[in-house]
């Protein structure tokens, strides 16, 4: 159980607040309601490239780094393709040099070309290591726009290409900020050691006077419902063994059927007694790995296998043998037993999540993202409540065949 | 307010240190816990003088040490992982030079059935042969996974020069060394250093009565046996200098410069320490400064110190694209020379200094990274006051003591220049 409080500001901005005593520390997240979802589907990969010119300077303070390091405090920040979060962990008692140092930056950013043209190449160099220097790594550049034709998660975080970020303008950054990185766009969480009266107070007075940018976003293109089985081959590629990527179309993360879904990957694959684990990994030999996982994504995300083969084994009997463990999910009956295993798990993982207090921070934010941040305390009862004929009617539903992506990733012959 | 002017800092607390208490068990084994009643998991680490030092052939310790997880007379290896999903518990296996570890985390409620599972693997397995021929292969795959990526293939080539391939420190192996592991050695060498004598359990988080009993009662059991010495190595370092690994459809390359670090227990540690943040152990570091921040050729660059049982080593690693791995080199030595010839300035050493103080309240926030840290230091027979002494010495340290550290201990001539790219 995290007690937490919350409060909106005149500005627009939500500040959540968790008193932790355990931890001489705070940490002080902001997470900004604007994800790669949100670009232009001609500049894509603009969120994250933004993400790194927030170390750039603002307005009154040149150096971002310097003074979060020189009061023992440690930053970082990530993107997704719905949001983008900066976090500060600092000893509590120097907790206003964190809230200074955020408040100018969402006042105002230091636009400069230096720092644009220094982080494109940053960028450049993280997508190389991430996607074309790394085993595997552009699997996704191609899954994501078979699986989406619409919707924005059509393109990852990084971006669609290179080129786009090397397109990237002043202008456009400008634009980019003044849009989307103000209070009334932004969500402030504190978890530690500080009393959440001195936390609304300090926040108050450094974030206070920022005005509210009013910007009405782009609805978003929602994906329209898939009609046919896809498939793609990528061949020739530089790695020891075949992989396998299998994407259904699921539900959104507040709905019912994010936490039915989550359970069925769960029994499908979530520890060395899952079923894909058990039959395809030892029993069948014909996977080194298998895992079956929800992207969690605030819009309809997806419900994902993947998969390495063996050497030797054909990759048309690996995806057999994949869609007949789905269709025993289906059709044969799951016992109480391992629906009990899986929301076990489920508790155990939240319990553990509550320990540390930045990961509260967080999680905090990220549940307020959704509409109800009571979430971080209810979402283990919305799991448990998970029952054998919601999983059998989801399953149904979900693993359809005209729901499905297939993505086959051949070693070079 | 004024925008303009930094808030005022407060110097930063010295860590409050646990206590933690010891019980030896009629067997020999050694039990160190440190209980905080306020969180509801704990953490258990089992640890034995099993690491790959001791060792007959490549692979057989962690193999080993893997397949505790596989099967005992009583269970099989998915009943085991059945038994831990259902009570929500995670175990992990890390196997070291000399050491290796039986990782628990558990909701104390589950505590008697969580470690009564362990305590039956480590007395009790088996080692089936099926269960060993699916985990080699898939520790077979992932090697060859790893072996596509030029950071990794950098890595191994340093440790390979700097230490030998006959030293248990460069972890060199062969694809062949895979076919020769089998049951009967696996469970000889279990046979031979799983044992109460030079067992320790590290206890942390919630750490109730019921949870020492438990401990007690199961752990009394362990057979102790006499262990044999630790066998002696020779280190055969390559001559220093330029060396290249050719990976032609490579992207980027991978860029390692290398050679002998500091020792913890050696009285320059921590002034080294600060040394290496000034050049590339923080975010704002001058490799991340300049590699990074001014001419954007990475992602990331980073140097760092590593102290083990019988030697140390210091590295610079990052990964740049093709053309610019020449560029990056000079750039490194650059700062390394300077180093050896200006004094650091006052300003970024205090800073280096203040970070350096916050990393090491971080390190030893809560009781789950106490005992981590504890757990390390009992390795160099020492406790976490270790850390009192280093900020004594952080406050001790000053321009002069950098320079001649880096004098010392950067000597570019003892370097290997490593890369491994097209």
């Amino acid at each position: 159980m995290i007690n937490y409080t919350r409060h909106v500001l005149d500005n627009g901005l939500t500040l959540i607040c968790n008193t932790d005593k355990g931890t001489p520390f705070v940490s002080v997240n902001i997470l900004y309601k604007v994800g790669a979802k949100n670009e232009n589907p001609e500049k894509t990969g603009f969120a994250h490239l933004f993400e790194h010119l927030m170390f750039g300077g603002s307005k009154h303070i040149p150096d971002f780094d310097y003074h979060v390091q020189k009061a023992g405090g440690e930053n970082n920040a990530f993107t997704t393709n719905d949001y983008t979060n900066y976090y500060i962990t600092i000893p509590a008692n120097n907790i206003e040099t964190a809230l200074w140092l955020e408040s100018d930056r969402m006042l105002e950013l230091d636009f400069s070309q230096t720092s644009l043209d220094v982080q494109k190449n940053v960028v450049i160099e993280e997508f190389k290591q991430r996607y074309y220097n790394n085993p595997y790594g552009d699997i996704w550049l191609r899954l994501r726009p078979l699986a989406y034709k619409v919707h924005p998660y059509l393109w990852p975080t990084i971006g669609k290409k290179i080129e786009h970020i090397e397109n990237a303008t002043l202008e456009d950054v400008k634009d980019f900020f003044n849009c989307f990185y103000a209070p009334d766009n932004a969500i402030i969480s504190i978890s530690g050691n500080i009393k959440d009266s001195d936390a609304l107070e300090l926040v108050k007075k450094w974030f206070g006077d920022i005005p509210p940018a009013n910007h009405k976003k782009k609805e978003l293109l929602q994906e329209p419902k898939q009609t046919e089985f896809r498939k793609i081959v990528m061949e020739n590629n530089k790695v020891p063994a075949d992989a396998i990527y299998i994407a259904y179309h699921m539900g959104s993360r507040d709905s019912d059927n994010f936490y039915i879904s989550d359970i069925i990957s769960d029994i499908l694959s979530n520890g060395q007694s899952s079923r894909l684990y058990v039959n395809l990994i030892k029993n069948s030999k014909l996977f080194s790995e298998i895992d079956a996982y929800v992207t969690g994504d605030v819009d309809p995300g997806l419900f994902v296998f993947s998969g390495k083969l063996l050497e030797g084994v054909d990759i048309k009997d690996a995806e057999n043998a994949i869609r007949a463990e789905i269709d025993k999910f289906i059709h044969n009956s799951i016992s109480e037993r391992e629906l009990q295993k899986v929301i076990n798990k489920t508790d155990a993982r939240i319990a553990y999540s509550e320990i540390n207090y930045q990961g509260k921070a967080t999680n905090l934010a990220f549940f307020e993202l959704l509409g109800n941040v009571d979430l971080i305390n209810s979402e283990a009862e919305k799991y448990r409540n998970v029952s054998l004929v919601d999983i059998k009617n989801t399953a149904e539903e979900l693993f359809r065949i005209e729901n499905c992506s297939t993505l086959w990733y051949l070693k070079e012959k | 307010m004024d925008r303009n002017i930094a808030p005022q800092l407060t110097d930063i607390c010295s860590p409050n240190l646990l206590a933690y208490q010891t019980i030896k068990l009629s067997n020999g084994i050694e039990i160190i816990y440190l209980n905080d009643p306020d969180q509801e998991v704990f953490k258990m680490d089992v640890v034995f003088d099993s690491g790959s030092y001791y060792q007959p052939a490549p692979l057989v310790a962690s193999t080993m040490l893997s397949m505790i997880n596989e099967g005992t007379s009583e269970f099989t290896s998915t009943e085991i992982a059945e038994y831990f999903d259902f009570h929500g518990a995670y175990v992990g296996f890390s196997s070291g030079f000399h050491k290796s570890e039986i990782s628990l985390i558990s909701l104390t409620r589950y505590a008697p059935e969580t470690i009564k599972m362990i305590s039956e693997m480590i007395t009790g397995s088996i080692f089936p042969k099926k269960e060993m021929e699916i985990l080699v292969r898939n520790k077979r795959q992932q090697h060859l996974i790893n072996e596509e990526k030029t950071s990794y293939l950098a890595r191994k080539e340093f440790s390979l020069l700097f230490f030998g391939k006959n030293h248990p420190y460069s972890n060199y192996f062969e694809l062949s060394d895979f076919d020769n592991l089998n049951p009967t050695i696996l469970k000889n060498f279990y046979n031979a250093r799983i044992s109460a004598n030079g067992c320790k359990i590290i206890l942390c988080g919630n750490v109730n009565d019921i949870i020492l009993k438990t401990v007690e009662k199961y752990f009394s059991n362990l057979e102790s046996k006499p262990l044999t010495e630790e066998p002696i190595y020779y280190f055969e370092s390559s001559s220093p200098g330029t060396y290249k690994v050719l990976k032609d459809d490579a992207v980027q390359t991978s860029v390692r410069i290398g050679k002998k670090g500091v020792h913890i227990l050696d009285e320059d540690y921590t002034h080294f320490q600060i040394l290496n943040m000034v050049l590339g152990g923080y975010f704002g570091s001058r490799l991340m400064s300049n590699i990074r921040e001014e001419k954007g050729l990475t992602y990331g660059i980073s140097s760092f110190n590593v102290s083990m049982l019988h030697s140390s080593y210091w590295n610079v690693a990052t990964d740049v694209n093709s053309d610019k791995a020449e560029l990056t080199i000079e750039e490194c030595t650059k700062e390394i020379r300077k180093l050896q010839n200006e004094p650091v300035p006052e300003e970024e050493l205090n800073l280096v200094k203040s970070y350096f103080n916050g990393e090491l309240l971080r390190e030893l926030d809560g009781v789950f990274s106490q005992a981590d840290a504890l757990k390390h230091k009992m390795n160099y027979n020492l406790d976490n006051s270790f850390y009192l002494k280093v900020i004594e010495e952080i406050k001790k340290c000053n321009p002069q003591n950098l320079r001649d550290l880096a004098n010392k201990y950067l000597n570019i001539d003892e370097m290997y220049f490593i890369t491994c790219g097209k």
